[in-house]
């Protein structure tokens, strides 16, 4: 992994009686794209304005290269943010917010000139150099304040939830452009969201928070594959998530007493028979036949209701006592017929495509 | 449908009736100013500019006007500069005791002039700035500071908090963040607290009647000339000291008139 | 505003010794200003009306002489309530008159004329007010338009001047336009939905406005009204040039405490005892505006 850029050691944040966030603990490497993912106040936010000194840690350490930077005032700092509403100074033009960081750094009035127009035209908004910001449209904003942001060449850029003011079809496109540009920076880039998929998309490593405190950090894969809890499980979706009770445990595996009936899953946790726990079964990984084959684990349930997310299909299961099946199918099988609400299948996963969790 | 129509139109006559009461003062002034008979009332002498020209001759009115100009610049810039920073700390910060705060920089308009004014001469009389336009301007600043904090602390209501934040986190210290975003973003209130608090303290009475001593402003020295006899001169003073008032409003409300009438779009909610 | 930017606003202030400076030099200046040239010389009036005058000075001592002597002048009571009950009758009249303007103004106009008549409003408030009174003293002068106008039908002159009438035209020249204003104001904000409300159940519209909009603006309205009060009861002007001083009110008896006989304790007992009375007749009002809304959830 690249050198440890920036380290956070035991972040706490108290607003009052309130903690915003608790015990937040991860390094940063040089050049890494980095997602804080989390549902609204889970302290991602929070903790991006620790990093920038929006607000000061009230226990723990933020250490850049190995510095203390907690007392470092924001402006000592050199973490510029690109904010969720852009914040772009509405009485100047696009080109003198863009100039702001450098005239904050006494470039002169020629060198900031270049420098913006530089980066305007790299952002590809060059025209829109002399504008007032309030003509311009989301998207423009949005390459505006980064280019401010990205024109005093910093090391490290933050980015709090910056596309989730734009259209479905710009923010796609823009995902695109914030890799490409990291690619080509090769600088470190912080980025907060509430949206599982921009982090997934974007990012070599997400950290999951929720609740002030960090579940989990991983790359994009590890998580979606391996959730370290049901609140993880839940959030990043996708996931059958059945409470059952053990009923036998082996050295690797455990049969567990579940709605759906007994099913084998991967011992990942240290249970014993008669406690309580819960199986994990990727919503991908299920097949579903017409008869049982008698292998893995097998449930008999009607098709309930069909979602069309695109190039698959998320079909609803529902068994006789009503216990729901999530199952992502191709949707390609949904056009030969195959799927079809009413029709009964047998929903089939091997047993080690379903892991324990804490109950 | 008839009686509705009705009294629309009897609300629309009723409204134009007090707004004429309102203006007719003015406006009778400024008629019979140009009006060539002493005595300002019908029928109609003609036109003349007699009185105009009797009153750039008098000194006495020369030297009033002059020390309200004097008064008046220092007093909006004073006032202006206090209620800017009033206004921002306002915004910015909450502490202990800030209603205490408020209270002081909001009371003064609600107090009458007469004990302002009063409160002013014993004070200064003791302290020996009577007499001086300092003194004057003392008390004006007094008065006309709540308006211009009013008036910045309108506009700042309108700043996105993030924008101070985006600034720092840019490189600007909190100076020069006052420098570089606070002040620009304010403009417009700023010039407008200038003009108005300008206006203020150029029509002031009271508290220069007490205060002035021999540095007359223009309304003590109007209000002497308005004791003594009726002069048709008090036409002319007067429809001078309208124009000059009513110049310096205007533009402080076109300033602001903008952002009011943002605002007033955006709230209809 | 989201929860953080509240947050950061409380976090600025408490944090202990960091950074005071910066607010310090914002805030103080103004602070010091006022403490100096408003709160200062206000106890230095309370003071002084302890204060006595020997040999035409001002001098520093603890009497009650002054307080004594005013309090139990003939002159004073008469004074005090002449201006009192002018003042009240300024404050009925003021609302009274300016409500049907402010309702059009409120309800009935577009909003571009609105901003018109409103600017208007605004205007004369910052004009000379002695030159307006002495217009009016003119104009209900004995040879004024009104009389002259009169005398064409054989009336007259009607001695319209140093009345209490006059004076009350006056008092309302100087409040009106604040009073139309506030009234305007608090209109506009009433729940449009309330008074639409009532009219579908069949309420006529002069009673939609007594039953539903006047209670729901009565905080606003009663505001408007205490200004209105204030503003009279304080006025120097109007008593003098139109009232010709005759009774006096509590202002002319101020000044001449000080243009005369420089007596400034018992001047300064004058505006003590009319900023008291302020005192009381606001928090009376303003108990009265905001108070009742228990009640009145009938």
């Amino acid at each position: 992994m690249a050198p440890v850029m920036l380290e956070l050691d035991c972040l706490e944040k108290r607003f009052g009686k309130s903690i915003a966030v608790a015990d937040v603990s991860f390094s940063i490497g040089k050049g890494e794209f980095i997602a804080l993912m989390g549902p609204s106040g889970c302290g991602k936010t929070t903790t991006l304005r620790m990093i920038a000194g929006l607000d000061k840690p009230t226990g723990g350490e933020i250490r850049l290269w190995g510095r203390r930077l907690n007392e470092d005032e924001p402006w000592e700092r050199e973490a510029p943010l690109v904010w969720q509403n852009y914040a772009l100074f509405p009485f100047l033009s696009v080109r003198r917010n863009v100039e702001f960081g450098l005239k904050q750094r006494s470039v002169s009035a020629a060198a900031r000139k270049k420098k913006a127009d530089e980066w305007l035209a790299r952002l590809g908004i060059a025209e829109l150099a002399e504008r007032p910001v309030d003509q311009l449209s989301g998207g423009q904003r949005q390459r505006v304040a980064l280019a401010r942001a990205l024109v005093i060449e910093p090391e490290m850029l933050l980015l709090d939830e910056p596309l989730s003011a734009l259209d479905p079809h710009l923010r796609v496109r823009m995902q695109a452009e914030l890799v490409r540009l990291h690619r080509q920076l090769k600088i470190t880039f912080v980025y907060v969201t509430h949206h599982q998929s921009e982090a997934f998309a974007m990012a070599d490593r997400v950290v999951i928070m929720n609740d002030g405190r960090v579940q989990q950090i991983g790359t994009p894969q590890e998580i979606f594959r391996r959730p370290v809890n049901r609140q993880v499980a839940e959030f990043i979706g996708g996931n059958n998530i059945l409470p059952g009770t053990i009923v036998e445990a082996k050295e690797d595996i455990v049969k567990v007493r579940t709605a759906f009936g007994e099913v084998w899953a991967v011992r990942t946790l240290a249970v014993k028979p008669g406690e309580q726990a819960l199986v994990i079964v990727a919503a991908d990984r299920i097949e579903l036949d017409n008869s049982p084959t008698g292998q893995g684990n097998e449930v008999t349930a009607r098709v309930a209701t069909l979602e069309f997310v695109g190039a698959t299909v998320t079909v609803f299961l529902e068994t006789d006592d009503g216990s729901e099946l999530q199952v992502q199918r191709p949707l390609h099988e949904m056009e030969g017929g195959k799927l079809q609400v009413g029709r009964s299948f047998v929903a089939r996963w091997p047993a080690e495509h379903g892991f324990l969790l804490a109950a | 449908m008839k009686p509705r129509v009705r009294t629309g139109w009897l609300l629309f006559g009723y409204t134009v009736i007090v707004f004429a009461f309102i203006f007719a003062p003015m406006v009778t002034i400024a008629v019979f100013s140009f009006n060539a008979d002493r005595f300002p009332s019908l029928p109609w002498a003609g036109f003349s500019l007699t009185w105009y020209q009797a009153v750039f001759a008098d000194p006495t009115i020369a030297r009033g006007l002059a020390n309200s100009l004097i008064v008046a610049g220092a007093t909006a810039v004073i006032s202006t500069l206090l209620g800017l920073g009033a206004a921002y700390v306002d915004y910015r910060y909450r502490f202990f005791g800030k209603a205490v705060y408020t209270a002081l920089m909001t009371l003064p308009p609600t107090i009458p002039v007469v004990i302002l004014g009063l409160a002013m001469l014993t004070f200064e009389g003791r302290i020996g700035m009577t007499g001086t336009l300092s003194g004057i301007v003392a008390g004006h600043v007094v008065l006309c500071m709540p308006f211009a904090l009013a008036l910045v602390r309108l506009r700042l209501a309108d700043l996105d908090p993030n924008l101070e934040a985006a600034s720092w986190n840019l490189g600007a210290t909190r100076w020069t963040t006052m420098r570089d975003v606070i002040i620009p973003f304010c403009f417009p209130a700023i010039v407008a607290a200038l003009f108005l608090t300008a206006a203020i303290s150029f029509d002031e009475y009271m508290i220069a009647w007490f205060v002035s001593g021999l540095n007359e402003t223009l309304p003590v020295r109007l209000l002497a000339m308005l004791q003594g006899q009726v002069s048709p001169r008090i036409n002319a003073v007067g429809t001078m000291v309208f124009a000059v008032s009513i110049a310096l409003v205007v533009v402080a409300q076109l300033l602001i008139g903008r952002r009011l009438r943002l605002r007033a779009a955006g709230g209809e909610r | 505003m989201p929860a953080w930017a509240i947050a950061m606003k409380r976090e600025t202030a408490a944090r202990p010794g960091a950074n005071l400076l910066f607010p310090l030099s914002l805030g103080g200046p103004p602070f010091v200003w006022q403490l100096l040239f408003f709160v200062v010389p206000f106890g230095f009036l309370i003071a002084v009306t302890f204060w006595s005058v020997r040999n035409f000075r001002l001098t520093p001592d603890f009497i009650t002489a002054n307080w004594v002597h005013i309090v139990s002048a003939g002159f004073f009571r008469a004074a005090y309530g002449y201006t009192f009950v002018l003042a009240a009758v300024t404050a009925a009249f003021a609302s009274l008159i300016a409500f049907p303007a402010a309702y059009a103004l409120a309800f009935k106009i577009t909003p571009s004329t609105r901003r018109i008549l409103i600017f208007l409003l605004v205007v004369p408030f910052f004009t000379s007010y002695p030159v307006r009174i002495y217009s009016w003293q003119v104009i209900f002068s004995p040879f004024g338009v009104i009389n002259k106008m009169l005398s064409l039908f054989s009336i007259g002159p009607i001695t319209m001047l140093n009345t209490p009438w006059v004076t009350v035209v006056g008092y309302l020249t100087l409040a009106l336009p604040l009073v139309i204003l506030l009234q305007t104001f608090s209109l506009g904000n009433v729940d449009r939905t309330l008074p639409e409300a009532a009219k579908n159940l069949g309420c006529g519209p002069l009673r939609t406005v007594l039953t539903v909009i006047v209670p729901s603006a009565r905080a606003g309205l009663i505001l408007a009204a205490a200004f209105a009060f204030v503003l009279a009861f304080g006025d120097y002007i109007s008593p003098l040039l139109l009232g010709g001083s005759k009774p006096p009110t509590l202002s002319i008896l101020l000044a001449d405490q000080v243009k005369s006989g420089n007596h400034w304790p018992r001047a300064a007992v004058i505006a003590v005892m009319m900023v008291l009375t302020l005192m009381v007749v606001l928090g009376v009002m303003l108990a009265f505006a905001y108070g009742q809304k228990g009640r009145r959830r009938a």
